[in-house]
């Protein structure tokens, strides 16, 4: 009640600025439900504490004000982005965090609308391919021929903004005469995309630095390859994921039963150990466990949190171990198609399963394991050629009841 | 009715559509159709159909136990019985006498008043039809019966539709009653690709187009009609044979005569098999009595449809009588002839595939040898591999033949326990469509999450990791006091919904958005993560957030106590919004009530209301 004109006007602000920026959104807002994997995200290259001779390599890179494609590979929370834009303030500056996200659609040749988020600030774009589906050739061969012939333009108007705001910064800017093209997940890239974007490559070179980001380089086409700069960055080891565990735990103050430092280290490191190696599951993990214990005791059983779809694929190897008859199979669809409803990959479940399997018969066991890792990659093979996972994995589930039922 | 056409056309439009002329003729319920047929030209271009179409119960080509239910059931609406219902529904295929029935057995037991039985019209609004229709009782009683339906392909005319017979079952007082003729249609179409469901659009039934909700209720009957019988189609056919002697079938040898009624009784469609028989006899009787041509006549009549239940069921137990006729009986054969049949029927085996894949455990009631199914399944998923849709030939069969020779060399032991294994293990439709729709809904829950909340993080690592820990870590109470976040806040659900089993149905699944509709909301409510989605989406578009989230966020905790609208909107949503202007360095938007705002948040302030009001409503029942 007190507050009224006051909040009369303060109202008109928010409105005008919400009218303003129409469904670009500041990322500024993902701050308020801040997880500790944001939260100490390291944003500059000398935040970074592991691999240091990838983050000396990168500094130097970007002290030559100008870098060629890159390719940067390396397994899932290993740190790839983090570098990649800590490489992009050390060459931008600051600005490259104002990140907005506009929704891009496309018109495909058959009218379908397509549409399709681009991140982006004033220096850099950021596309995931997989968003596009099988158009994927045609949206990005558009949207980089957008983004060349637009970019004098755009340029110029910022370095006159800039100029007019702050005229330190400018210095910065006017060496960078490109725009950065950001390709997340570039390894689902179809074969045609990755042809066609050889030629895009050369073609607008003076204007536009492609990073692409992928998990392994094997399905990324070798003209690619040789026109990129191949950067790995390797999974932290798992000394290297308690180091920043630990770093965390100071911070933030989190309580353990025991103050015994290497007791708290061989904590952190089954942690890491049990998140094969993912720093970012690593930090959600650890976050869990520190939110759902006032101290955390420090046996090792307490260090899993096990992922939902994880625990079922587990108890499904066990099903599979246990009951090998027809029957069975009918339960194990129900559990397959209920993975697949929830978005994950058959793939992923596919590797799980075999996984699991393979330790519940015993490494050691060399004839079986190879029996079923072999049937493994016939059925993941037929994964990616085929239209419909769920006969393959049933194929995979029904076969290897087959070799363990003889094996018996 | 045309009048001077009589010629060729005028017969076969007879035969195309003998339903339409049937129609047209019934407005004039008390003169004789034969007069009115009769005055087109002669015997022969007057249409069998009409002519010989049964004029008391007596003469219904029907089961007689299936003519007692009916007649027990109408009489029982009509008498206002104790347990009538207020609705019945007829329905069956085309041609099996549902609305004849319907409408004889009106007759019978309205004898009193003058019009038995009023139809409705697709002129009329069906609203207005049935709100008239609903005075029809006491000395104004007879039937209603419903047979064409209002333009129930446009979906807010399908929804009045409904809504109407919704209605209808909620009136508290006596009616009269009330009968819907279903002539239930599967439309084959080849695509199955991107079919997500079945609804009013490619299939006709009951569920479709009345909704389960209302084919469920209990004041509703529904009896369903069976092709009729060979039997009793012939018994009807000679019937006729024997009446029209005179004219036609003397000409006619009567061994072919009999062989082509054989052929057409075969379809249970009595409509259909008269209009073939008149159109046959009329062409037969002008040609000499020995003539080659009167075989090629044969292949006039109604095609057998083979539905996705039967095909499934002939790949998996085989077919002892093949559908060619010519060949030997060698099992090889008939095996061959009779997939040749099916996938003649289906020419995409997409959807066939996944059928045989949810139901190859039927064969012998799942009591096989588990490698004979891992050959089953391997088959099929070479058949996935290799049948695109551009596969041809072989590769396009392999599934589907690998599936029918492996099944045929395990042997069936079932034949000695045929009565109990129907009821035991039923055909199912294949669970694909409704998986297709729950992942459809889960990623476009992820990417909205991932597009306004969390942008930058890939969709995988969002599903599969953010996804189960980010509830965890937000719902934990030290996360929440840290972070100074009310505990009365309403939790989050796992990303995308809890991990849940989906079966396959029996028969084919129908989409009822009604009970999907309740479901979606409900979790929208409860869920803090759609919640979370909202208010960015809401911000993100420019809309009046602040009132717009009040409702549907935090008063849901405290439903007994009165709706402030001030006191609605959370820390939590403050805090959202100071730290979101923060960043834009604006000075945070006040989230007061001021009089100064527009007229939209007012109508807001409205709908939240209201939504709140049901939501108390749920809570209490």
């Amino acid at each position: 009640m007190s507050k009224g004109p006051n909040a009369f006007f303060t109202n008109l602000f928010g409105r005008n600025l919400a009218l303003s920026d129409h469904l670009t959104l500041l990322l500024g807002a993902k701050f308020t439900m801040s997880l500790w994997v944001d939260k100490y995200r390291p944003r500059s290259l000398d935040q970074l504490s592991y691999h240091p001779t990838i983050t000396q390599n990168l500094k130097a890179l970007a002290s030559t004000g100008d870098f060629p494609h890159l390719l940067v590979y390396g397994p899932t929370g290993s740190g790839k982005k983090t570098r990649i834009y800590a490489t992009l303030h050390e060459l931008f500056g600051p600005g490259i965090e104002k990140l907005k996200i506009d929704v891009k659609t496309f018109v495909t040749s058959s009218n379908r609308k397509l549409e399709f988020n681009v991140l982006s600030s004033p220096y850099h774009l950021e596309i995931t391919p997989s968003d596009m589906g099988n158009n994927d050739r045609v949206v990005i061969q558009d949207l980089l021929k957008d983004v060349a012939s637009t970019e004098q333009v755009d340029f110029t108007n910022q370095q006159q903004q800039i100029k007019g705001a702050n005229g330190s910064s400018s210095a910065a800017g006017s060496k960078h005469r490109f725009k950065v093209v950001i390709i997340n997940e570039a390894d689902s890239l179809s074969r045609d995309a990755q042809a066609a974007l050889r030629r895009t490559m050369e073609k607008y070179s003076s204007n536009i630095r492609l990073i692409m980001i992928s998990n392994t380089t094997s399905n990324i086409i070798a003209p690619i390859k040789s026109r990129t700069l191949l950067v790995r960055i390797p999974a932290p080891s798992t000394q290297e994921v308690s180091a920043v565990l630990s770093h965390i735990a100071k911070k933030e103050a989190v309580k353990f039963s025991s103050p015994n430092e290497p007791e708290i280290n061989q904590f952190l490191e089954d942690i890491a150990h049990n998140c094969e190696r993912n720093l970012r599951k690593a930090m959600l993990c650890f976050e869990t466990i520190s939110m759902q214990n006032e101290s955390i005791s420090l046996n090792s059983s307490n260090s899993i949190i096990k992922l939902d779809w994880e625990v079922i694929i587990e108890q499904l190897s066990k099903s599979i171990l246990t009951n090998r008859t027809v029957a069975n199979l009918a339960k194990v669809r129900v559990v397959f198609y209920e993975l697949l409803s929830h978005c994950i990959p058959a793939r992923v479940i596919l590797k799980n399963l075999l996984f699991c399997l393979v330790q519940a018969v015993g490494v050691n066991k060399s004839k079986i394991v190879g029996e079923l890792v072999s049937v493994g990659s016939v059925f993941d093979e037929r994964l990616s050629l085929g239209q419909k996972s769920i006969f393959h994995l049933e194929g995979f589930a029904a076969k290897s009841m087959v070799i363990l039922e003889k094996a018996k | 009715m045309s009048s001077s056409d009589e010629s060729i056309t005028d017969d076969t439009e007879e035969f195309i559509l003998p339903k339409k002329r049937k129609l047209r003729v019934k407005e004039s319920r008390n003169v004789p159709k034969r007069d009115l047929l009769a005055s087109t030209d002669g015997s022969s271009s007057t249409s069998w159909i009409d002519q010989y179409s049964p004029r008391n119960t007596s003469e219904l080509c029907l089961h007689p136990r299936k003519l007692s239910d009916l007649r027990k059931v109408m009489s029982s609406m009509v008498n206002g019985g104790a347990n009538a219902p207020k609705l019945l529904i007829l329905h069956g295929p085309s041609g099996c006498g549902k609305s004849t029935s319907a409408k004889l057995l009106a007759q019978d037991l309205i004898a009193s008043s003058e019009t038995s039985l009023i139809e409705y019209t697709e002129s009329n609004s069906f609203v207005e039809f049935l709100h008239d229709a609903r005075y029809r009782v006491g000395y104004n009683k007879c039937v209603i019966l419903v047979e064409e339906y209002p333009n129930v392909f446009h979906e807010p005319t399908h929804q009045s539709f409904k809504d109407s017979l919704w209605e209808w079952l909620h009136i508290d007082e006596p009616l009269p009653p009330l009968i819907l003729c279903v002539t239930e249609v599967e439309h084959q179409s080849d695509d199955n690709h991107g079919r997500e469901f079945f609804n009013i659009q490619n299939n006709w039934t009951v569920d479709t187009l009345v909704g389960k909700r209302i084919s469920n209720h209990t004041e509703v009957a529904k009896v369903k009609f069976n092709p009729i019988a060979m039997t009793y189609i012939k018994k009807a056919l000679n019937r006729l044979i024997q009446s029209e002697s005179k004219s036609v079938f003397n000409r006619i040898p009567k061994s072919e005569t009999s062989e082509f009624v054989d052929s057409i009784g075969k379809c249970g469609d009595i409509r259909s098999s008269i209009a073939n028989l008149q159109f046959w006899s009329t062409m037969r009787s002008k040609l000499p009595a020995r003539d080659e041509k009167s075989m090629e006549l044969y292949s006039i009549g109604k095609e057998t449809h083979l539905n996705l239940f039967h095909a499934v069921g002939k790949i998996i137990y085989g077919s002892t009588n093949n559908a060619y006729g010519e060949v030997g009986d060698d099992e090889f054969d008939i095996d061959y002839f009779t997939i040749l049949d099916v996938l003649s029927t289906y020419p995409s085996n997409n959807l066939l595939q996944l059928s045989l894949l949810e139901n190859y455990g039927i064969f012998n009631n799942v009591d096989f040898d588990i490698e004979q199914a891992t050959k089953i399944v391997d088959n099929l998923s070479l058949g996935d591999v290799l049948g695109g849709s551009s596969a041809e030939g072989a590769n396009k069969e392999i599934g589907i033949r690998g599936v029918r020779s492996i099944l045929g060399s395990v042997g069936s032991h079932q034949t000695m326990s045929k009565g109990t294994k129907g009821a035991a293990t039923s055909i199912k439709f294949p669970r694909h469509f409704k998986i297709i729709r729950e992942y459809n809904r889960i990623t476009s829950e992820i990417r909205e999450y991932q597009k306004y909340v969390r942008s930058g993080i890939s969709f995988q690592d969002l599903n599969l990791i953010y996804g189960f820990y980010e509830p965890k870590i937000y719902n934990s109470i030290k996360w929440k006091t840290k972070n100074g976040i009310p505990n009365t806040r309403s939790n989050y659900n796992r990303l995308g919904g809890k991990f849940k089993e989906i079966y396959p149905t029996e028969g084919l699944p129908i989409a009822d958005l009604e009970e999907e509709e309740e479901e979606e909301r409900l979790r929208a409510v409860y869920d803090q993560y759609r919640i979370q989605i909202k208010t960015q989406m809401n911000e993100g578009a420019g809309m009046d957030h602040e009132t717009d989230d009040g409702g549907l966020s935090d008063p849901i905790e405290e439903s007994d106590s009165d709706f402030d609208f001030d006191d609605s909107i959370g820390d939590m949503e403050l805090n959202n919004i100071l730290s979101q202007t923060k960043s834009q360095q604006v000075v945070p938007p006040g989230r007061s009530h001021v009089a100064g705002s527009d007229g939209d948040s007012d109508s807001d302030v409205f709908s939240s209301d209201e939504e709140l009001d049901e939501l108390i409503r749920k809570r209490n029942l």
